[in-house]
């Protein structure tokens, strides 16, 4: 777990870093638009949870409706 | 507002193309396990089908060519309908990447790096790529033709070297399976490797096409990446005949065979690596149009700060995309033709009427 949130702390150090001090806000949008869902993606993932695929959700969603070979 | 002001030439869009369809060749046990022996007939249906589709792209391309696919949608449906299907290409541009990537890792470690866990293979392949995405479109596509050029060449040699293995009665019987496979067949190459094209949406704005170059690059390089699949597949179905659908990488078990003495066996490690190649390259720009998409939607052109954290989130959503290849391949053959197709075929067209009709509107205005 330590090591993953190294990774996390150093992409944030690397990338979100200079985009503080460029004051782009939009930039820190869009940045912590992906690296949340990352971020709690790969805790759950360590933490050996069950995440729901999202893809597997929207080819349920088209076989219920009837659109499958 | 553009977010990568990059330039490229029409050959790098071109052989971009080419490299895009040829590293689907990796993937052709989708298609054979339907289709069979006829599988070289669903190349060319597929292709026949698509041309209409390459016309939509390109008309798209011509009808506003310094904006990209996000801008367009913005565009044409407005700022709110334009977002909302804009978050739907982010989405699509994203599981694409991450699919791809998944391919990737298991496909290195199927073949060369057994002991090697395959997430480790997906972090050290975006690792890679994402420096070539923090450079821009330029560094993306550069090595394009080197690639393109390479797997021709290989391609050629191998069925050279297969040719004592080939036998054409393993062609026979042809058109024999029910009509629902060959609709199925057709259906799933439109969509998987040719329909993904329209990522090329996303970059057209870095090449200066006018419309005979437009169409000239387009086709020459659809042309070209349908032939180099067709070429695999009918080697695939000369060698391994009623066979081909007991594998789950035809591809690798044909280049297996090659057997010219004790000099010239084991090919398959050679293609193994050009293949890991073309996928990487397949993934460069995936991943590169996934973040310029996110810049675009949020208009900042910080492009190089958000590729990281992209790419930590291809990793993650690779990894819980699907539970086993086999539900991969599953899904790929019988759902996922229905849930790109209104992606790569419906909203473009809808894109492109409506687009012609409001640059209609403002010419008669003006």
């Amino acid at each position: 777990m330590l090591v993953l949130l190294l990774v996390f702390a150093l992409i944030a150090l690397i990338d979100f870093g200079p985009l503080v001090r460029k004051k782009s806000r939009r930039g820190m949008i869009g940045f912590l638009t992906l690296f949340t869902p990352a971020l709690i993606l790969a805790i759950l993932l360590r933490n050996k949870s069950e995440v729901p695929s999202l893809l597997q959700a929207v080819d349920n969603f088209f076989k219920a409706l009837g659109f499958s070979y | 507002m553009r977010v990568d002001k990059g330039l490229i030439t029409g050959n790098q869009f071109m052989f971009s193309i080419i490299c895009f369809i040829q590293s689907s060749s990796l993937l052709t046990s989708f298609l054979t396990s339907v289709t069979l022996q006829d599988s070289w007939l669903i190349v060319i249906f597929g292709a026949i089908f698509f041309i209409p589709v390459i016309f939509i792209y390109r008309e798209i391309m011509l009808l506003f060519p310094d904006k990209n696919l996000i801008q367009i949608l913005d565009e044409v449906y407005g700022p709110i309908l334009g977002k909302v299907f804009g978050i739907i290409y982010i989405w699509f541009f994203l599981s694409l990447t991450s699919l791809n990537v998944l391919d990737l890792g298991d496909f290195t470690k199927l073949t060369i790096m057994h002991e090697t866990p395959s997430v480790v293979l997906m972090i050290m392949c975006v690792l890679v790529a994402s420096i070539a995405v923090r450079h821009g479109i330029g560094l993306v596509t550069k090595y394009s033709t080197f690639f393109s050029v390479t797997v021709s060449c290989l391609l050629i040699i191998s069925v050279l070297l297969l040719l004592n293995q080939i036998k054409l009665e393993n062609f026979l019987p042809i058109l024999s399976l029910p009509f629902k496979k060959y609709v199925q067949g057709t259906h799933l190459i439109t969509t998987i490797p040719f329909g993904e094209l329209l990522v090329f949406l996303m970059i057209h704005p870095s090449v200066k096409l006018n419309r005979k170059q437009a169409t000239k690059y387009l086709f020459w390089g659809f042309g070209l990446g349908t032939v180099s699949i067709l070429v695999v597949l009918c080697q695939n179905i000369a060698v391994l005949g009623n066979m081909l659908d007991m594998f789950a990488l035809p591809t690798l078990v044909t280049l297996r065979l090659i057997n010219l003495g004790e000099a010239l066996s084991r090919m398959e490690v050679l293609f193994s690596v050009i293949l890991i190649m073309l996928l990487f390259f397949k993934i460069s720009v995936l991943y590169y149009v996934s973040v310029l998409a996110v810049s675009q939607m949020f208009n900042t052109n910080q492009l190089r700060y958000l590729s990281l954290a992209a790419g930590a989130l291809i990793v993650c959503y690779a990894l819980t995309l699907y539970p086993s290849p086999v539900e991969h391949a599953e899904s790929a053959k019988n759902i996922t033709p229905f849930v790109w197709t209104p992606i790569e075929f419906l909203i473009p067209l809808l894109t492109l009427i409506l687009g012609k009709f409001k640059k209609r509107k403002q010419l008669k205005e003006a």
